[in-house]
């Protein structure tokens, strides 16, 4: 009997430890997940850039001919704004044509892939639209010539439900005005 | 203004006079313990025109949640035979369970339907409800809804949602676009004539005015519609994303989330668009903001915390609170009306799920059953009812589901896909 009592109260015991540490690392992982948060900020210590208002839409045309070769898509990871490393050459090219074009302003649309809140992907199109725009900023270019908007996932380039399509469709595309 | 003469719709019927006044007792309070349904028999569901009132009444005292229905074709042919004698056998209704018996004798004549409704308690032979209703033929189905929220009134004390409606976007015409319909799925309507991309509907207090965003200039912008007038105002216009408006349970104020100074923010604006409070500075996104029933708070998503969670914030800014603490995206919050739960969408096992958040214990219940992609829920008035998007093979439509016995109706049919869907408050 006497051991009986041992063994349920080393029992007890284990399930109580597991209780806790099971609290203790989900409240770690939410911590964790702020300080993340907090030195992501610290890393991009730039102040918002507010917007100018844009001209009205039908100023803005598609890049045509040697244009596509510059104004290309600047793609982005699942839930993500952040500018990929591999965009940056992209933006580059865009920056120096923006440099001897200074009458050129540019309207960067934000997408997003299917999946998810219609609500936030619509904020997140915009979020990655503005992340275009300060990359171009940073490296020179006047914040009254870029402007942005938002589709969300209105309005996707590929129709298909597969990692193909999501890739494609999580974008900034550019339109220009001259 | 009494309740029955609320939203647009039932304003133009006439309600003439009640045939006798009775002292309507609560039928469920006094007979019935928490959760038991109450048998109703609904005779008269013919396929005439007369036919149609009774069968729509019969269908919102079941999507009530607080009504079983007695077997339709017993109560057909026992009230026919009650009519050849002239006499209500009401042993032969009580044999088949029936509680309360429910008559609708209505007249179409030309462009007039006139309705008798009378409720009996079924036992005693008890008459506790008669009103005499008039309107145009047209005006039908709201007749049917305004029956419903008085009878609903009589035997549970609570007019129930009989005569709510339901703003939502639909595809139909090939391009995203705002209807209103009623809560039940029928008599859709267009908001506007514009072939451009519209989003986020949202109710004004009294289901008066309708806030959206809409593309018509080619930017997203915050517009107000009055429903009745249809004048509309493009409220907020400012460069960058404007979305995600929400009215204030006083009317007051609309929460909305701007890019203007360069980031998605939570901001709060007056209505007449004068004065703006900027709530939120992050590096995040914000979006979705929905209001605490008594004006105070402001429930929004941000991703501050990397994936999209679910804050509350005070509405004169300061203090944010995080509300979900589980899973790595949780969407859509919408406010119950008794202000006890935010409803959520929250991806769990790859799906998104309904989830409701007792806002003080912080205490989350599932109720998706994680077989297809459920979100964007919107709380009807009785705090007991959700509209949700629900998305199987990519193709979406309206579904309510009663919190309370779990019962799902799907609201929508195949032809387009629906989503946004938003519950008015009266």
């Amino acid at each position: 009997m006497k051991k009986v009592n041992t063994v349920m109260i080393y029992l007890a015991l284990v399930v109580f430890m597991i209780t806790c540490f099971g609290c203790a690392g989900k409240r770690k992982a939410l911590r964790d997940a702020d300080a993340l948060a907090a030195e992501r900020d610290a890393a991009l210590s730039f102040e918002d850039i507010g917007l100018d208002d844009a001209p009205d839409m039908e100023m803005f045309s598609e890049p045509a001919g040697d244009l596509k070769n510059v104004f290309k898509d600047i793609y982005f990871q699942y839930n993500s704004a952040v500018i990929e490393n591999e965009q940056s050459s992209i933006l580059e090219n865009v920056v120096s044509w923006m440099r001897r074009h200074p009458f050129a302003v540019v309207l960067i649309e934000g997408h997003c892939d299917e999946r998810g809140s219609n609500e936030y992907n619509l904020a997140l199109g915009e979020q990655r639209a503005l992340g275009v725009r300060r990359y171009l900023v940073a490296l020179g270019i006047e914040s009254d010539r870029i402007h942005t908007i938002s589709y969300g996932e209105e309005s996707p380039a590929a129709l298909d439900h597969n990692e193909g399509a999501w890739r494609l469709n999580r974008r900034g595309h550019f339109l220009i005005a001259e | 203004m009494s309740k029955n003469t609320v939203t647009f719709f039932t304003a133009m019927l006439t309600l003439t006079f009640s045939l006798q006044v009775f002292a309507a007792p609560v039928y469920l309070e006094i007979t019935k313990k928490a959760g038991e349904k109450i048998k109703v028999a609904v005779p008269g569901t013919q396929k005439t025109d007369e036919g149609k009132l009774a069968k729509i009444v019969a269908s919102d005292l079941e999507l009530s949640g607080y009504v079983t229905l007695v077997d339709e074709e017993f109560s057909n042919d026992t009230y026919a035979n009650d009519r050849v004698l002239g006499e209500i056998n009401f042993s032969e209704w009580s044999r088949a369970g029936t509680e309360i018996l429910l008559t609708l004798d209505s007249k179409v004549k030309g462009d007039k339907l006139d309705a008798v409704v009378r409720l009996y308690v079924a036992a005693k032979g008890e008459n506790i409800f008669a009103k005499k209703y008039a309107a145009s033929f047209k005006q039908g189905r709201s007749l049917a809804h305004a029956i419903s929220a008085d009878i609903l009134k009589t035997l549970t004390g609570e007019e129930g949602i009989s005569t709510t409606k339901i703003a939502f976007v639909s595809n139909r015409t090939g391009v995203k676009q705002i209807y209103i319909m009623d809560y039940d799925g029928s008599n859709w309507r267009r908001i506007s004539s514009d072939k451009c991309l519209e989003l986020s509907p949202g109710w004004g207090p009294q289901g008066e005015k309708l806030i959206y965003t809409s593309y018509r200039k080619g930017y997203p912008d915050i517009y107000v519609q009055d429903l009745s007038a249809g004048a509309r105002v493009r409220l907020s216009a400012r460069a960058g994303l404007n979305a995600f408006g929400a009215i204030s349970p006083d009317g007051g104020s609309i929460a909305l989330v701007l890019s203007k100074d360069g980031n998605p923010e939570l901001y709060r604006m007056s209505m007449d668009g004068k004065k703006l409070t900027r709530l939120t500075k992050t590096r995040a996104v914000e979006n979705s903001p929905c209001w605490s029933p008594d004006g105070r708070k402001i429930a929004f998503v941000s991703d501050k915390s990397g994936g999209p969670q679910i804050y509350v914030i005070e509405a004169s800014g300061g203090k944010t609170e995080r509300m979900t603490l589980q899973g790595s995206y949780n969407t859509s919050p919408s406010w119950s009306p008794d202000g006890e739960w935010i409803a959520y969408s929250s991806k769990i096992k790859g799906r998104f799920q309904l989830c409701l958040l007792n806002v003080n214990t912080k205490k989350m219940i599932r109720i998706s059953d994680g077989k297809y992609n459920d979100d964007e829920p919107s709380w009807a008035p009785d705090s007991r009812h959700i509209i949700f998007q629900r998305t199987k093979n990519y193709a979406s439509d309206l579904y309510i589901i009663d919190i309370v016995d779990r019962k799902l109706v799907k609201i929508t049919d195949d032809r387009a896909n629906e989503e946004s869907p938003a519950w008015s408050c009266k």
